[in-house]
């Protein structure tokens, strides 16, 4: 227990790191950022109390802020995408539900099932961050156009990212 | 009653933390030009200063040969310009050490955003000051926007708020640039008249008629020449000079006379 509690604070700060020290400035086409911290909220063990995975979207989010320079950007898709968070597995929920000591990774529950847990994170997140950026309906099609792009690109780095987790 | 109330509380604790925590971020969103001003907030502070600075110094070798090569091209330049620009320079009124350059390394950095900003390694103690003009070796990038002791931000010329006076340099029209492309690499040049002779490829400078920029710090070419529909005035795709996605060196320019230029100005509004 006290073991996956350290190992998620780990991740959550080499999260931060990565995402506001590399990947900050990685862009696709010279435009499009993945938003790889996100892991943070996939990972999350299934029974983590919904009230605390809400609490810790928001900090994660704001984390990412403060250190990119875009107070509430971040926050605001983070903590919606911690809300819906427990909806989305609701609704992907194996037959006889989730496994007690499983976690939501594709060591678990396979490759397809993973793809769309994370795609559906992912792309809300996406949609409201440039929903945000934008602020202006009129450019619906280039909201649209750099959420999907987005989207894609972070998928696959949280795909990727399942063949780094070694431990069962 | 207060017991119905707290049964309701009970029943969506979930959906109420929500709302409350999505309210605060939101409020922070539409309120980030205010808040980001206190530096608490932003990538200025002890905590986010160090944790970029420190990391700038572990990769600052992995960007050497480029940005030797940018500030081996600009002292070619400076070089080249010695002889003739200088000494027009001091018959001027003008006093020419009015401005004062100051060096510093752009630790963080967005190009990204519709609003980007960018941390710099110099603040207070340092001198740095609201208001003074960054620029790289191959062009103007910003202006300082917050300051802390040792940090300070500036708004990068990619962001929507940011309105920069430059001219042709060819035949010295004035106008006013913008980002609104989203685009790092492109920006656009209004409120040249239509009239006006103006081609591709033609360079653009600073006009030097705000307090922040010398007169004729490049920013770049044109690379498209339009009509504003409805209007007589040009809309001038400008292809940027400064490689937004890999600043690193940069000046704080100083301008000695800021203080006296603005007092100036701000009488002639108060008339």
């Amino acid at each position: 227990m006290i073991n996956v509690f350290l190992r998620n604070i780990v991740r959550f700060f080499f999260l931060v790191l990565l995402q506001v020290l590399v990947l900050n400035h990685v862009h696709l086409f010279s435009l499009y950022n993945p938003f790889f911290y996100l892991l943070f909220i996939v990972l999350l063990p299934f029974e983590t109390n919904k009230l605390l995975v809400l609490l810790l979207g928001f900090v994660l989010g704001l984390s990412i802020d403060i250190f990119s320079n875009t107070l509430g950007l971040h926050t605001t898709a983070t903590v919606f995408v911690a809300f819906i968070r427990p909806l989305v597995l609701n609704l992907l929920a194996p037959r006889e539900g989730y496994e007690p000591g499983s976690f939501p990774r594709v060591h678990y529950y396979g490759w397809t099932w993973f793809l769309r847990y994370s795609f559906i994170l992912t792309l809300v997140h996406a949609l409201i961050i440039y929903m945000l950026e934008f602020f202006n309906i009129q450019e619906l099609g280039q909201i649209l156009k750099h959420s999907l792009i987005s989207t894609l690109f972070t998928t696959v780095l949280l795909l990727i990212s399942q063949f780094f987790i070694f431990r069962k | 009653m207060i017991r119905a109330f707290l049964q309701f509380l009970e029943k969506y604790q979930l959906l109420i933390f929500f709302l409350i925590l999505e309210l605060i971020a939101f409020s922070l969103f539409l309120n980030r030009h205010a808040y980001q001003r206190t530096r608490i907030l932003n990538s200025s502070n002890v905590v986010t200063g160090f944790v970029f600075n420190s990391y700038r110094n572990i990769t600052a070798y992995l960007d050497l040969k480029s940005s030797n090569e940018e500030l081996v091209a600009e002292n070619i330049r400076l070089y080249n310009a010695h002889q003739s620009d200088f000494f027009q320079f001091s018959q001027e009124s003008a006093d020419p050490n009015r401005f004062v350059y100051l060096p510093a390394r752009v630790i963080n950095n967005s190009v990204s955003h519709s609003r980007n900003f960018m941390t710099l390694n110099k603040g207070r103690l340092d001198g740095v000051e609201v208001e003074m003009g960054v620029v790289s070796p191959s062009g103007a990038v910003g202006v300082i926007y917050s300051v802390s002791d040792r940090y300070s931000i500036a708004i990068s010329l990619l962001n929507e708020q940011f309105r920069l006076s430059s001219k042709i340099k060819r035949n010295a029209y004035f106008g006013s640039l913008h980002w609104n492309t989203l685009d790092a690499r492109y920006a656009v040049l209004e409120e040249i008249p239509g009239h006006v002779d103006v081609q591709a490829n033609d360079t653009i400078v600073t006009s030097g008629y705000s307090s922040i920029f010398p007169e004729g710090i490049p920013i770049g070419l044109i690379e498209e020449v339009k009509l504003n529909p409805g209007s007589n005035f040009y809309q001038l795709k400008v292809k940027l000079n400064p490689d937004f996605q890999r600043l690193d060196y940069v000046y704080i320019i100083q301008n000695r006379d800021a203080f006296e230029i603005q007092t100036l100005e701000k009488a002639l509004q108060n008339d």
